[in-house]
């Protein structure tokens, strides 16, 4: 385990599943880079009883992700854009997120720097100011909290599911009670309007209550998003970014998009119905790690016994840019799925819960492992406050 | 491999155990309420609202409701917790420590076993239970002298279904290439059987076979199989995800009955044929002719009399007639004179909600409680046995402390025994009753434990569309509260991200199960042979599949394996031979399953590309304006 002095940003695409197999084939494996990619979805949302009964099939897409060093960046994201049409209306995001502190395992495949790439050059122009809002809430609840996001002027969430450990499993059996499933709902929005989207969204999902669920927002480098907004299953003959988009090009300008925006996020604030400040957390950073799905068990344990409140994880398959070297049977390649974990906590128990990966990962046989930090802006979620009545807490033992 | 998480565990007291249990409990409960309240209500209604029959045995019936619904919440935490777990454990590891042949030799016993531990024969005897020898022989001769080789041949067949199955993700083959042609040999080898009266018989058998053989346990044991070996084998293709194997379990088993059936009729060692045993005597013969019930009428008792005398008034539900007398004309007026003035009562309707009798003496508690735990054991230790010795002997892997699969093995079993209990205490009577009951809309009959007769509710054609109304609503309830099905939605909501709901999963299939079995309810009422109805419904299948997405094809075919489960058969059953019991010639239950499994790949199908065509409007890209910059 070392910890890389490159540095490094972290590529994320939402694409359609089609697309994603075309842009691994065509550029990332080319390019020499491995992708994790898993499953997702976007949003379709109910708009009669019927679909109580008949809900609609929601469009599959894929995340991918991909660790590159800073110097690679744009020229990567210029060519998901140009393969997967990211221009156009309603096909996908892509962005990168510069990590703080990457640490990479001596088994780790992916790390291949080439510095044959050419540097920043893109000929997009991202958009900078950008914020990515991951809300991670039960099955139930998704769909409210994606209509709360569409109603707030964000596009159609792309969820996808993971698994979590955390509380319940210092419970000893009665660890069987969790939830073992949740929807981790991604919105991408323009950093000035995430303020009414997080509130929207931590309002309908009563996060400030116990055992709601968990929201962060952290902040886009750069990227370029064109994700659709699908309120309903009904076929529409412009979707709500194409009417934006054509109000901008008839004004001329989007200052007119403020004044709309103030009125949509005063209304709940002012009324006093916003969620209580003491929900929302500041100063705190998401630890993500990449390991073997078979190795995941350990080191959430790791990190749980390091000081993480909770974790989460979903699993992928690491497209490998050197497919060749996988064992294969009956002509069929066996490779590994890999686990992507997450945990977003305070700057000192980051630390530990770092550089615990960093001393004792190798020595519990973990070393096919990416870890990397990111800093998180903000965090909603329910807080313990001493004194509150409704819900008491026990000692740790 | 390591240790769970050590540090920070907390001590909670039992109020706070209680605090976190009982959500858990409530959820899950409310969960199941929610799959079987269909079902039971509508059992319930239609018994004593429109055939206005008592219900009988109402507290064991209400006490077993209770149980298969605390069953059903164990047996699925279980499968969560235990089974599925540990067939996604294997089905994940064994590609990368084992060679091809020693995985396609544990499918191959994996497959066969689970029919052994879950046998099929049990319910396929009861359907047959009214074939006799002479009518039938080669189909008496299969489910008596010949069960075990029927048993063996079916497990031969599964197991070489999964093992199939399991070759299909190596090589990446798409599951329409191995249905189709199947599904065309088994309609090819069906038109041979239709030919040939002997063999017709037994066509029934066959394709029910390939409905009952997937149970339970089975079915999730083998689909968390599948997902755990495309998690780790990438044959390149993509769009299969583990699904299929139900399918060729379901399709394979079929096709080995038809053989043996084949083989004895080549080798004419069936009852009353050239080798065969001498037709048994003793055997009664099921006349063609279902002997009809008299509509009893009361009569009055002297005591009836006294009390008109008295009073003057005549006793509730009397009918009167006029007999005899001269009609005459009489200014334009009919005048009868001096007739006779009869009066006779029926015997009333009964009004009352629930029978006399509230429980069944022949059915105590204890010894219930142990043949269902018996059963439960017998299906799930040892397949799970089986699958940890693999694990730990094979794979040489040790199962996490953490993952509770011990926690989930003893739901599963606590689960299976009270569900079997459940099932035998609540809807078994209920389904018998209802069963025996349905053909009152057409025909006369003696209601289920009653003393009387009651008439045709409506006649002829009427009476008979009221009991295939009656058959899609059974079947569509019935497969809702499947635990099978509730599984594989389940799984098929996870594998997709949550794009295909659960409920759209379980809706398309009950709606598409009652179809099926309202065509089964059909096919017996107005006497089609089976063959008539499975070829153009095959057919179909057949065309949607072939336009259809692989996707789809894959849930919409696994969905039809699924079907038939231990809440489904034993309703269905009661009902067929309750309405084959009166109608004139038809002696078995066959062909119904057969039918019910057809139906939801139809609808599962249909709706895919229902959806697939909206969806695909409402996503499509839009062309950008030439105006507006390409970049923003």
């Amino acid at each position: 385990m070392f910890k890389s002095n490159q540095p490094a940003s972290i590529v994320t695409a939402m694409l359609p599943t089609g697309v994603s197999r075309r842009v691994i084939a065509e550029v990332l494996q080319p390019a020499g880079f491995g992708a994790l990619i898993w499953q997702a979805r976007g949003t379709l949302l109910k708009d009669n009883w019927l679909q109580k009964y008949l809900p609609p099939i929601s469009p599959a897409k894929k995340i991918l992700q991909v660790l590159l060093p800073d110097n690679a960046v744009d020229s990567m994201m210029d060519a998901v854009i140009e393969c997967a049409n990211l221009h156009k209306q309603a096909t996908g995001a892509v962005y990168s997120q510069p990590c703080n502190d990457v640490f990479v395992g001596k088994d780790f495949l992916n790390w291949q720097v080439s510095d044959t790439l050419p540097a920043d050059n893109s000929q997009h122009r991202f958009s900078a100011d950008l914020s990515l809002i991951v809300c991670i809430v039960d099955r139930a609840r998704s769909d409210r909290i994606a209509r709360a996001a569409v109603a707030a002027g964000a596009h159609g969430p792309v969820i996808h599911l993971c698994e979590g450990r955390g509380l319940r499993d210092r419970l000893g059996w009665l660890r069987i009670t969790k939830q073992y499933e949740k929807d981790v709902l991604w919105v991408m929005t323009p950093a000035a309007e995430s303020d009414q989207i997080f509130q929207s969204m931590t309002q309908a999902g009563e996060l400030h209550l116990p055992g709601r669920g968990f929201m962060y927002q952290t902040d886009i480098h750069k990227g370029l998003f064109n994700l659709p907004s699908l309120m309903s299953n009904r076929y529409y003959a412009a979707n709500v970014q194409q009417i934006i988009r054509a109000i901008d090009h008839l004004t001329g300008h989007a200052h007119w998009r403020d004044g709309a925006l103030q009125n949509i996020g005063s209304g709940a604030g002012s009324a006093g119905l916003a969620a209580p400040s003491q929900s929302i957390l500041t100063d705190q950073y998401c630890l993500s790690a990449v390991v073997r799905r078979h190795e995941h068990p350990a080191l959430v344990d790791l990190l749980l016994d390091n000081g993480a409140k909770g974790v989460n994880f979903t699993f992928g398959r690491l497209e490998e840019a050197q497919a060749a070297q996988t064992p294969t049977v009956a002509g069929a390649q066996i490779a590994d799925q890999y686990g992507v974990i997450n945990s977003v906590s305070d700057a000192a128990t980051i630390a530990r819960m770092a550089a615990a990966i960093e001393d004792s990962a190798s020595a519990a046989g973990i070393d096919d492992v990416l870890a990397y930090v990111n800093p998180v802006e903000r965090v909603a979620t329910y807080v313990y406050q001493p004194g509150r009545r409704d819900y008491r807490e026990q000692q740790v033992a | 491999m390591t240790t769970a998480v050590t540090s920070d565990r907390y001590r909670l007291s039992m109020r706070d155990t209680w605090r976190v249990l009982w959500p858990y409990v409530r959820r899950n409960f409310l969960e199941q309420l929610q799959g079987i309240w269909f079902i039971v209500a509508y059992l319930l209604l239609f018994q004593a609202l429109v055939l206005n029959l008592p219900i009988v045995f109402a507290a064991m019936i209400s006490t077993g409701i209770l149980v298969v619904a605390i069953g059903l919440m164990f047996f699925m935490e279980g499968l969560r917790l235990g089974l599925m777990p540990l067939g996604e454990t294997i089905g994940g590891l064994l590609p990368k420590t084992s060679r091809l042949p020693t995985i396609l030799a544990f499918a191959f016993l994996l497959g066969g076993g689970a029919t052994f531990a879950e046998p099929a024969i049990a319910v396929l005897k009861a359907a047959g239970s009214g074939v006799s020898a002479s009518k039938a022989p080669l189909l008496y001769s299969l489910l008596n002298e010949f069960s075990g080789q029927l048993v063996a041949s079916v497990g031969v067949g599964v197991g070489l279904a999964v093992m199939l199955g399991v070759l299909r993700f190596f090589y990446g083959w798409p599951l329409k290439l191995l249905a189709v042609p199947s599904v065309m040999v088994l309609l090819v080898i069906s038109y041979f059987f239709y030919q040939v009266p002997v063999l017709n018989d037994v066509l029934g058998l066959a394709w029910d076979c390939g409905a009952v053989t997937t149970g339970p346990v089975t079915v999730p044991l083998v689909l968390a199989l599948g997902i755990g070996v495309c998690r780790v084998v990438s044959s390149g293709g993509g769009g299969h995800t583990g699904f299929g194997i139900v399918t060729l379990a379901s399709l394979f088993p079929i096709l080995a009955v038809q053989l043996l059936a084949l083989y004895h009729y080549s080798a004419e060692d069936y009852v009353g044929a050239s080798n065969g045993q001498p037709l048994p005597t003793l055997v009664a013969e099921n006349e063609a002719t279902v002997p009809q019930p008299e509509l009893v009428p009361e009569y009055f008792s002297v005591h009836d009399l006294r009390r008109y005398r008295d009073s003057g008034e005549l006793p509730a539900n009397s009918k009167i007639r006029f007999v005899g007398g001269e009609p005459k004309l009489e200014n334009g007026a009919l005048v009868i004179n001096e007739p006779r003035i009869v009066v006779t009562r029926q015997r009333p309707q009964n009004t009352a909600w629930f029978g006399d009798e509230s429980w069944d003496t022949t059915k105590e508690f204890l010894p219930q409680l142990k043949t269902a735990l018996l059963d439960a054991l017998r299906a799930i230790i040892p397949l799970c046995l089986f699958l940890y010795i693999v694990l730990r002997l094979v794979v040489r892997q040790r199962l996490r402390p953490d993952q509770d699969v011990g926690i989930g093995v003893a739901f599963a079993l606590t689960g299976m025994a009270l569900f079997g209990l459940g099932i035998a205490l609540g809807l078994t009577p209920l389904g018998a009753q209802l069963g025996s009951n349905i053909p009152a809309s057409f025909a006369t009959i003696v209601p289920w434990r009653g003393d009387s007769a009651v008439g045709p509710l409506f006649d002829g054609l009427a009476g008979k569309l009221l009991a295939v109304g009656f058959a899609f609503f059974l079947g569509y309830g019935a497969t809702l509260a499947e635990p099978a099905l509730n599984a594989l939605g389940d799984t098929v909501e996870r594998i997709t991200a949550g794009a295909f709901r659960k409920k759209l999963l379980m809706q398309s299939v009950a709606v598409g199960v009652g179809v099926g079995i309202a065509a089964g309810v059909i096919k017996m009422a107005f006497h089609i042979p089976l063959f008539a109805m499975l070829l153009p419904a095959y057919s179909l299948v057949l065309l949607l599949t072939l336009i259809s997405p692989h996707s789809f094809v894959n849930f919409g075919w696994d969905s039809a394996g699924v079907t038939t489960g231990p809440i489904t058969v034993p309703l269905v059953l009661a009902m067929g031979l309750g309405i084959g019991g009166n109608i004139p010639g038809v002696t078995d239950g066959f062909g119904i399953l057969a039918l019910a499994s057809v139906g939801p790949i139809m609808t599962v199908l249909a709706v895919g590309l229902v959806t697939r065509r909206r969806e695909a409007a409402a996503t499509q890209p839009e062309p950008t304006p030439a105006s507006t910059p390409a970049t923003a």
